[in-house]
């Protein structure tokens, strides 16, 4: 089995650019990439898939900021997040699609079409059956269409 | 829409998600904001704290080191198990039950195949030891979901509600809420509630009050879309748990998923998924024990084994307990006062005793091997019949 230094080396870019889709910031994708390591450091000999287990924490780490982001917003704590950095168009019209999509739907794109995951990964990786992956990813494409095409 | 007219969408994606998403990450590294300055040197920092933790703690954590229960004392005694006599009805799946007059009484339900739906009644009394048919109410469905109050169930299948008394055998047609689609009664503090969608084609869940005194439905309270969001309630037509826990009806998906409805502030919130160290969890059931919500979750892999957690202020506190299963997939559970018993497809019952977080099983049980058995909490016994691999005699098991 590869060592944490190895997963973290090979995993860690391709986390963080999933989190950073997902949750629509990059430095918050950081942070919660960051937890997520701890987190398998911390359990890696009791770990059998480090991969899956880190992907599985930061997903979880991302609903969290999600649910949080959400309880400030209606808290009026946190202002809408501002986008600092300067997008192509086309980009920003596929940040705003993707951000308008339910969360698990958002996350499902990210996961196929960012990781290229095959559906029973994505399924084990949320626990849901590939099924409901299959059948919330057609939603979402067909949500994402109909705004960009 | 088909998989073809939706190929230009995933040409789309495949080529402008890496973009968007390095964007993304190059802005947070070369933002302006202070913060985000502060928090990449604070994740440099990190990191090389969690290397080193992880060269100092390699082994030395147990998987028992996550958030575990105080555990009370451990019981002299995990029960008894003793069989019962074969019921007058066929022995069947998802059974309505109820305790009710001092009997455990077991109506309708479906097939082993669910192919077909029964609507005969027996109950059985657990001091006689003997079964009695009941009068027949004339209707069942596979798929109905059931809950009692006052001696009496409600009955919803198909958005229709239907009260069934097994003592007369009368039944009383309940008119459904106008802003519901019925999918689960459930009895809380000896009033009716109903979980359902918000629509025929919505899969929104939204609860409703019966009022008793004016016989009609409150006005329904949806789960706002900014919590439905992360969650999947399809299979609450199917067998989703619905349970009431203190001021709380708590829905729970299968697949690890929750949200309760605060029946005095009339508010709905999420409840916390349940994670588990080093593999996902392929099932998990809820039920009410020892007054808390607790969760018996499964995991796959070489060795599967299920473990229980306790939701205590809103986290899940895990008991370490790694009970082996056969087929994880196929846990149910029972609560019975501060016992929850397990059940799975090819092993005998466990028994937990949730405050210590211990558990034993009896090979001999004599309803080893079933799997989602009909039970009934009387409140000295657990009566068990049916199920998944059920023959007509049952069990009862005695704490």
């Amino acid at each position: 089995m590869m060592g944490f230094d190895a997963l973290y080396a090979r995993e860690r870019d391709d986390m963080v650019r999933m989190a950073a889709l997902i949750v629509g910031s990059g430095g918050r994708a950081e942070e919660i990439v960051h937890d997520a390591f701890e987190q398998v450091s911390r359990r890696w000999e009791e770990i059998e898939r480090p991969g899956g287990y880190l992907r599985t924490s930061v997903l979880n780490g991302c609903r969290a900021e999600l649910r949080r982001r959400e309880r400030h917003r209606r808290l009026d704590r946190l202002q809408p997040p501002v986008r600092d950095i300067e997008l192509p168009s086309h980009l920003i019209e596929l940040a705003d699609a993707l951000a308008r999509l339910p969360e698990q739907q958002r996350t499902i794109v990210v996961l196929r079409y960012l990781l290229d995951l095959p559906d029973a990964e994505i399924a084990e990786s949320l626990g849901v059956t590939p099924a409901t992956v299959r059948s919330t990813a057609h939603r979402a494409l067909s949500a994402l269409r109909k705004e960009l095409m | 829409m088909t998989d073809h007219d939706l190929a230009d969408i995933e040409s789309v994606l495949r080529r402008d998600l890496p973009d968007l998403a390095d964007a993304l990450v190059a802005g947070a590294t070369h933002g302006i904001a202070p913060t985000e300055r502060a928090r990449t040197a604070r994740w440099r920092r990190l990191a090389v704290a969690a290397a080193v933790m992880a060269l100092v703690v390699a082994g030395a954590i147990a998987l028992r080191s996550r958030s575990t229960v105080v555990p009370a004392a451990a019981p002299a005694s995990y029960g008894t198990w003793s069989a019962i006599p074969e019921a007058p009805i066929e022995p069947r799946l998802h059974a309505a039950t109820g305790w009710i007059d001092g009997k455990a009484v077991f109506w309708a339900g479906s097939s082993q195949n669910r192919g077909m739906a029964y609507s005969d009644a027996a109950s059985y009394d657990p001091v006689a030891g003997t079964w009695r048919m009941r009068p027949v109410p004339g209707f069942g469905h596979p798929g109905a979901r059931t809950a009692v109050r006052d001696g009496e169930f409600w009955f919803v299948a198909k958005g229709g509600i239907v009260r069934y008394d097994p003592g007369t055998g009368e039944t009383t047609d309940v008119t459904a809420p106008g802003d519901v689609v019925p999918v689960v009664p459930v009895a809380h503090d000896g009033e009716m509630w109903v979980i359902g969608f918000t629509g025929w084609s919505s899969s929104q869940l939204t609860i409703t009050r019966w009022d008793a005194v004016t016989e009609a439905w409150e006005p329904a309270i949806a789960l706002p879309e900014t919590l439905a969001m992360a969650l999947s309630f399809e299979d609450l037509l199917a067998d989703a748990d619905v349970l009431a826990v203190g001021d709380r009806i708590v829905v729970w998906s299968h697949d690890g998923y929750g949200a309760g409805f605060d029946t005095v502030a009339a508010e709905w919130s999420t409840v916390l998924p349940p994670v588990h160290e080093g593999a996902s969890i392929a099932r998990s059931v809820a039920a009410v024990a020892d007054g808390d919500l607790v969760l018996a979750a499964a995991w796959a892999g070489t060795e599967p084994a299920v473990d229980v957690g306790r939701l205590v202020d809103g986290g899940w506190q895990w008991s370490g307990l790694d009970i082996p299963v056969t087929d994880p997939a196929s846990i149910t559970v029972a609560a019975a006062g501060e016992w929850l018993v397990v059940f799975s497809t090819g092993d005998p019952p466990a028994v937990v005793h949730v405050p210590s977080a211990t558990w034993q099983r009896d090979p001999a049980a004599p309803v080893a091997g079933v799997s989602d058995p009909n039970t009934v909490w009387t409140g000295a016994h657990l009566v068990v019949w049916g199920g998944e691999g059920g023959a007509a005699d049952g069990a009862v098991w005695n704490p």
